[in-house]
């Protein structure tokens, strides 16, 4: 038998073989060799499909570290072309290098090599396989084949030669999923009972296949929720009000067909949105979660909160070190994308320092999508640090690097609420421990007032009430079209008519919207977001936005500055949750949280204060259209919901 | 994989160009001694049959003939049809491997467990 140790280096070889090989390959038996790049790009456009990317790197080395050259892949290529140049444009300064890649083949490529890496984690003696899995496995692929099939306009551009019209083609995909399914339970769930302790590395293998809108994760958890359903009578019962809401929600889209470029939140957002896209697509998330909540829940020990930390500094570290150097060397920018599953390309940004023409702060979100996600991620880490500053008696020297870096990535985020909502988790925490008297509290609780106003700057406290209330409602209007104003702002613009609770609620909303720089995202929001009755209370469906961008044509451009607008989400996730859920599945969501924070308070009040932490910040980012954001953030809930049992 | 175009026409006309003005089908089939003549006006045209077999067409006749008869294949669609299958057999033996290795080395549940 094979030792462990041997074992290890195999996968390191195969890990290997996989990153140089598919961007080897070429017919080296031809006359075609790299020339060295100029702006006569005429050799490059003539021999398409002819040179690997790494012999042309060996020709061209300084492509691999200066900025001003572009590697991008086009996954809508030939297998025979995978790896090669197709391409290279040049605008301005900048040349555009474009790298065949095939979809089909990246989910296999990009598979193999992250479950590779998560064989790493050392595996549990007492995982068992079971037969319900097998059908959850081929439930979980019908279910992607039909997500796939849904969304034709997006597939369509990016599978080559592959007809998803045709039923061998599909079965195909099925066989693909099926596959992927199997091994990715196998691999994952094989892993030890404290697997969950490297979550945050999530936050660098993030899984999104090149090419397609779907994580690696998804696949994963839909196979071990469908899994759950079969098993359990009480959850059965419950899908029947689930099999009610998802048909709600596709009926309301039949007869429409709306497109969305899923950009950066690929693999959490639905392209389309038709009557089969979004039953599908709702099957496939609500099951995901269930799947999430169950692979959590159902552990003895859900984390070790000191191993967390742990995996949070060496995380934090890479997340920097490789944004950093990603930023400048176009060779790992692209192969960043490539083998860890981004779901957007890392910034070209070098100076996490940066000001603007107006001396403000520049947010750096080096390697992740969001820069406001990855400042929640930093600041969470501090304040894990901070929570556990006494449980060992010896100093740890991973700190020494730790909190600086850690500090470095928040600041260069550039994230004021995720540090304000630190400070003040630093200040109930010494509340926690102490007790304090009202005095001392008031005195630690002053210096974070004075952070928050120096943030939300004095001189916006001094608008007139009706001013900073109104601002949001006001936004909302000037972005709206006058022709066809979404059913949301109509009503927001006649508030006289609604009752007095109503109209302070919304007033107060629209305040704290302008205190934290949100009037004009939530405006944009209301300005898009047009639902009837019924779709106001209950939704449009999970993670399906396509309706919301497409329903209602707002201003291109901003209102002040005339800059194109590019594409904004919602910048809170309560307004997406309303927009998927509606209403009632807000209120649902605020009285479960709170009601879990409130249990959870006294029970365990390190979760607390983590939980805390997250709410207050989600209520203003977008964090849970990125599945490690809203996994970590779903199984600290869990474990604090839990906490009396598990830690 | 190729795609199917909706008419036997519509793929004569994708692989032989447009019908000339002056075209007249002729029956090849009930003629076994048929022999196509060249078309100097009409350019020669590389045609594929499903193995990858090319063969050069030298007149529209000829080249709807042979269309006809199977040789409306693209060469990278072929490729592509092949890389694809070969993907398929290697999901299905993995699987299949996977299923043996996983059952001689865990335990094994039933859906009731």
């Amino acid at each position: 038998m094979i030792k462990d140790k041997q074992l290890k280096y195999i996968k390191l070889f195969f890990l290997l073989l996989i990153i140089i090989v598919p961007f080897s390959i070429s017919d080296f038996s031809d006359q075609i060799r790299p020339e060295k790049i100029t702006s006569d790009l005429r050799f490059y456009e003539i021999n398409t499909c002819s040179i690997s990317l790494n012999e042309f790197l060996i020709e061209n080395l300084n492509v691999i570290y200066q900025d001003h050259y572009k590697i991008r892949f086009n996954n809508y290529s030939s297998i025979s072309c995978f790896g090669q140049i197709t391409g290279i444009d040049q605008i301005g300064y900048t040349f555009y290098i474009s790298i065949g890649t095939n979809t089909i083949l990246n989910l296999f490529l990009q598979s193999i090599f992250w479950l590779i890496l998560i064989s790493f984690i050392p595996k549990r003696k007492n995982f068992e396989f079971k037969n319900s899995i097998l059908f959850s496995n081929l439930f979980t692929a019908f279910i992607v084949c039909v997500v796939i099939y849904a969304e034709q306009r997006y597939y369509s551009k990016v599978l080559f030669e592959f007809d998803i019209n045709k039923n061998r083609s599909l079965f195909f995909l099925f066989i693909y999923f099926f596959f992927i399914g199997f091994f990715s339970f196998y691999v994952i769930q094989s892993r030890d009972e404290n697997l969950l302790n490297f979550l945050p590395f999530t936050y660098i293998l993030i899984g999104v296949y090149s090419g397609m809108n779907i994580y690696l994760l998804s696949i994963f958890f839909c196979t071990i929720g469908t899994s759950k359903i079969l098993k359990n009578k009480k959850i059965r019962k419950y899908f029947s009000f689930i099999n009610f809401l998802v048909f709600f929600w596709s009926f309301n889209a039949v007869g429409l067909d709306y497109y969305l470029k899923p950009d950066k939140i690929r693999g959490l957002s639905s392209t389309a949105y038709n009557f089969l896209s979004v039953s599908s697509w709702s099957y496939l998330m609500i099951i995901s979660i269930l799947g999430m909540y169950v692979f959590v829940s159902e552990r003895k020990v859900i984390f070790n909160l000191n191993k967390l930390k742990n995996n949070f500094i060496l995380t934090s570290m890479l997340l920097i070190l490789l944004g950093y150097v990603g930023s400048s060397m176009p060779v790992i920018n692209f192969y960043n994308y490539y083998f860890f599953g981004q779901t957007k390309y890392g910034t070209d940004n070098q100076d996490l320092f940066g000001v603007n023409f107006w001396g403000e702060t520049e947010a750096w979100r080096g390697y992740f999508p969001s820069a406001e996600t990855v400042g929640e991620f930093f600041a969470l880490g501090l304040i894990i640090i901070f929570l556990l500053r006494k449980e060992n008696k010896k100093f740890e020297k991973i700190l020494i690097f730790g909190i600086p870096t850690l500090l470095i990535g928040l600041y260069a985020s550039n994230n004021k609420a995720a540090f304000i909502s630190l400070l003040l988790c630093f200040v109930l925490s010494i509340n926690y421990e102490y007790k304090l008297k009202r005095v001392t509290k008031l005195f630690l609780l002053a210096p974070v007032v004075f952070v928050f106003v120096y943030f939300i700057r004095f001189e916006n406290f001094l608008y007139s009430l009706n001013f900073s209330s109104n601002k949001m409602i006001e936004m909302g209007i000037g972005y709206g079209n006058e022709s066809f104003r979404s059913s949301s702002i109509n009503y927001l613009q006649n508030l006289d008519e609604t009752s007095f609770l109503i109209k302070l609620i919304i007033l107060f909303f629209g305040f704290f919207a302008f205190l934290i720089n949100r009037s004009e995202l939530w405006g944009i929001f209301f300005a898009r977001y047009n639902p009837e009755t019924l779709e106001a209370l209950f939704g449009s469906g999970p993670f399906i936005l396509a309706n919301h961008y497409s329903e209602i044509n707002i201003l291109d451009k901003k209102l002040y500055t005339g800059t194109p607008l590019g594409f904004l989400l919602p910048h809170s996730s309560a307004l997406s949750i309303m927009l998927f859920f509606g209403l009632i599945g807000l209120i649902v969501f605020l009285i479960y949280v709170f009601y879990i924070l409130y249990k959870g308070r006294k029970t365990n009040p390190k979760l607390f204060l983590l939980s805390l932490f997250i709410l207050l910040n989600i209520l203003k980012s977008d964090s849970i259209f990125y599945l490690p954001s809203f996994f970590l953030y779903l199984t600290i809930f869990i474990s604090l919901k839990k906490s009396k049992k598990v830690i | 994989m190729s795609k199917k175009l909706n008419s036997s026409k519509e793929i004569i006309v994708q692989f032989c160009g447009e019908y000339p003005a002056d075209f007249e089908n002729k029956d090849i089939l009930s003629d076994p001694n048929f022999v196509f003549e060249n078309d100097i006006s009409y350019e020669s045209i590389k045609l594929f049959d499903i193995d990858g077999n090319a063969v050069f067409v030298n007149s529209f006749l000829e080249c709807q003939h042979y269309v006809k008869g199977g040789w409306d294949y693209i060469p990278s669609q072929r490729n592509e049809s092949f890389y694809y299958n070969s993907l398929f057999m290697f999901s299905i033996v993995s699987v299949v491997l996977g299923f043996i290795f996983i059952k001689k080395y865990f335990r094994w549940g039933n859906l009731s467990d």
